[in-house]
């Protein structure tokens, strides 16, 4: 596969999992360290419902995805009873523990992780590759900007700008936050059950905190809670690494890239919180600024 | 019963480097309210800096650790100056000042994966690199030495804290920052001095730490959750508890090799770590203080 083609498909899922980490961040002020692992748990329930049940791929994906929101279930719900901090420090536990699991359970393949998946649809070709991953990733920005549009965008709003008058107006803040952080882990998870079948194979590398991290960067360097945010911090974060090859830095690349990323997230929230698109539409101060 | 007292012995030797970053961690969150996750990259750059002294540069003696303990509470400083305070103040919140110091984590660790040549590196402590018995078990001289060395820093530190105008002004700003400012307490002064003495605490855990196993860039990243873990376990603010913490979560967690595969210590660690925010989100030292009153 041509190596820019293969980029440009991997930043367009990549998108996909950052639309879904904005619905957490952006639109209702969670901060989630393990968008990789509901990736993850997506793209592995994905793989075995294909290559062990032989399942349908729409069914398998929609399975994994499924999963992956009962996971956040599982995180979220202790987590939100206390202050918001615990809920970065249960998800970024999480990250780890599944990271753990895949590497050590059998039946995930452990550290060389599963292979000879089936592609999605039957479709090989990379440009067939890529315009299938545009269309998933726009159902997903389609979903994201339908719900943000909504009456539930409306509450995540409230609950993000002040959780007393959401309560007051009837809303159940914990339980919005419970949803929404399911819906989030399981657009990340179906996005998972496209990645899996577009590389064929996958293993516990390719889901760590880094990427988690990643993803994170991607939103808070385009802009939180803008959809063409989403898009430019994407292409930024992507196009990164790249110009670091040009640039001739060896094998320092993914050093030097998660070095820049970390740097990035410090100086993007410490000077412009509202991240590029923020600055472009002449805004400075972040949606959680007070 | 010896491979368990080795498994408590092991344990416990992980509390002279986890112990004083827990004590560090505990402080700037009494202070400042905000859980410091760039501490872990403090420890992976102090680990690379002290391994690029003494190895590469060929520093000896107590002058390489000195210089590190001093660059890495410095720079954990004015990362509280430059940035963490002023996120805190701008948002009202620590989350978005506790994610830029994951952000610091991963610049500090990774620059630091440079100078240890993207690897594990040993370091040597002369002298003290023998081991004695102790109840049947081997235990590091250095291990012990360091032990040693954190009672006696805890006891200044906490002799400081209750008993001079200092640790007054800490307690209060722990206990009521908005009070404390009103009442003259300089509160900018004194959260930056607990984020100075986090950073050096650290650099001496990741001191302690790469002589007693190696020198790593990214050991900070899971062991940050362990002392996250004890302190939750503790309950935030206190600080002497969090190093006890540290010792029963490392304790724990070594004894679970006895019936667990050692490869799945993060997933009981981490299991642990959610059974506390249900059962006991304020810590289990909140509940035996509750009993006391």
């Amino acid at each position: 596969m041509h190596y820019f083609i293969y980029i440009v498909t991997v930043g367009v899922l990549s998108l996909g999992v950052v639309f879904s980490l904005d619905l957490l961040v952006g639109r209702t002020g969670l901060f989630s360290m393990c968008q990789a692992a509901f990736f993850g748990v997506g793209a592995y329930a994905t793989a075995l419902l294909l290559t062990r049940a032989h399942l349908n791929f729409v069914l398998a994906v929609l399975i994994g995805a499924a999963l992956a929101g009962l996971v956040s279930v599982l995180v979220s719900v202790p987590a939100l009873r206390v202050r918001s901090d615990y809920l970065v420090i249960a998800t970024l536990g999480l990250q780890f523990v599944f990271v753990n699991v895949a590497t050590n359970v059998p039946a995930l393949g452990g550290t060389d992780g599963l292979q000879g998946l089936p592609k999605a649809f039957g479709i090989s070709g990379q440009y067939g590759l890529l315009i299938e991953e545009i269309v998933v990733v726009s159902i997903i920005g389609l979903i994201y900007y339908l719900l943000v549009r909504s009456s539930v965008g409306r509450t995540l709003a409230l609950v993000r700008l002040d959780e007393v008058a959401a309560s007051a107006l009837g809303r159940s803040v914990r339980l919005t936050k419970v949803v929404v952080f399911a819906i989030a882990a399981a657009m990340a998870g179906m996005v998972g059950g496209f990645y899996a079948s577009f590389l064929g194979y996958i293993s516990p590398q390719y889901f760590t905190v880094d990427l988690s991290l990643t993803y994170l960067v991607m939103l808070v360097v385009g802009g939180l809670g803008t959809l063409w945010g989403c898009v430019l911090g994407v292409a930024i974060i992507t196009a990164l690494p790249r110009v670091l090859e040009f640039a001739g830095t060896g094998p320092l690349i993914s050093t030097l890239a998660n070095v820049i990323y970390g740097g990035i997230l410090v100086v993007v929230l410490a000077v412009q919180p509202a991240g590029i698109w923020g600055a472009m539409r002449g805004r400075k101060e972040s949606l959680f600024d007070v | 019963m010896s491979l368990a007292a080795t498994e408590v012995v092991s344990g416990l030797i992980e509390v002279s480097y986890l112990g004083p970053i827990a004590y560090g961690m505990s402080l700037e969150l009494s202070a400042s309210k905000m859980f410091d996750f760039g501490l872990a990259g403090i420890f992976g750059g102090a680990s690379s800096l002290v391994y690029v002294l003494t190895v590469t540069l060929g520093w000896t003696g107590a002058l390489p650790i000195i210089v590190v303990i001093a660059i890495a509470g410095l720079v954990n400083g004015l990362l509280y100056q430059f940035v963490y305070r002023r996120m805190i103040q701008r948002t009202g919140s620590t989350m978005v000042a506790l994610i830029a110091s994951i952000g610091v984590l991963y610049v500090l660790a990774y620059t630091g994966s440079i100078g240890l040549n993207y690897s594990t590196q040993a370091l040597s402590v002369g002298i003290w690199q023998g081991s004695m018995r102790v109840g049947g078990v081997s235990v590091p001289v250095f291990a012990i030495a360091a032990m040693v060395g954190l009672v006696i820093i805890v006891a200044i530190v906490e002799a400081v804290i209750h008993g001079t105008r200092y640790g007054a002004a800490l307690r209060a700003i722990s206990d009521n920052a908005g009070l404390a400012g009103v009442l003259g307490v300089k509160e900018n002064v004194i959260v930056t001095s607990t984020f100075v003495l986090g950073g050096a605490l650290t650099a001496l855990g990741a001191y302690v730490s790469s002589v007693l196993s190696e020198a790593a860039a990214f050991n900070g990243e899971q062991d940050i959750l362990l002392v996250t873990l004890a302190i939750i376990v503790a309950g935030m603010g206190r600080q002497k508890l969090s190093i006890l913490g540290v010792a029963a979560v490392a304790v724990v967690e070594a004894i679970s090799v006895l019936w667990i595969n050692s490869e799945w210590q993060i997933t009981v660690g981490f299991t642990f770590l959610v059974l506390i925010i249900v059962l006991a989100p304020r810590g289990v030292g909140a509940i035996f203080q509750r009993e006391r009153t």
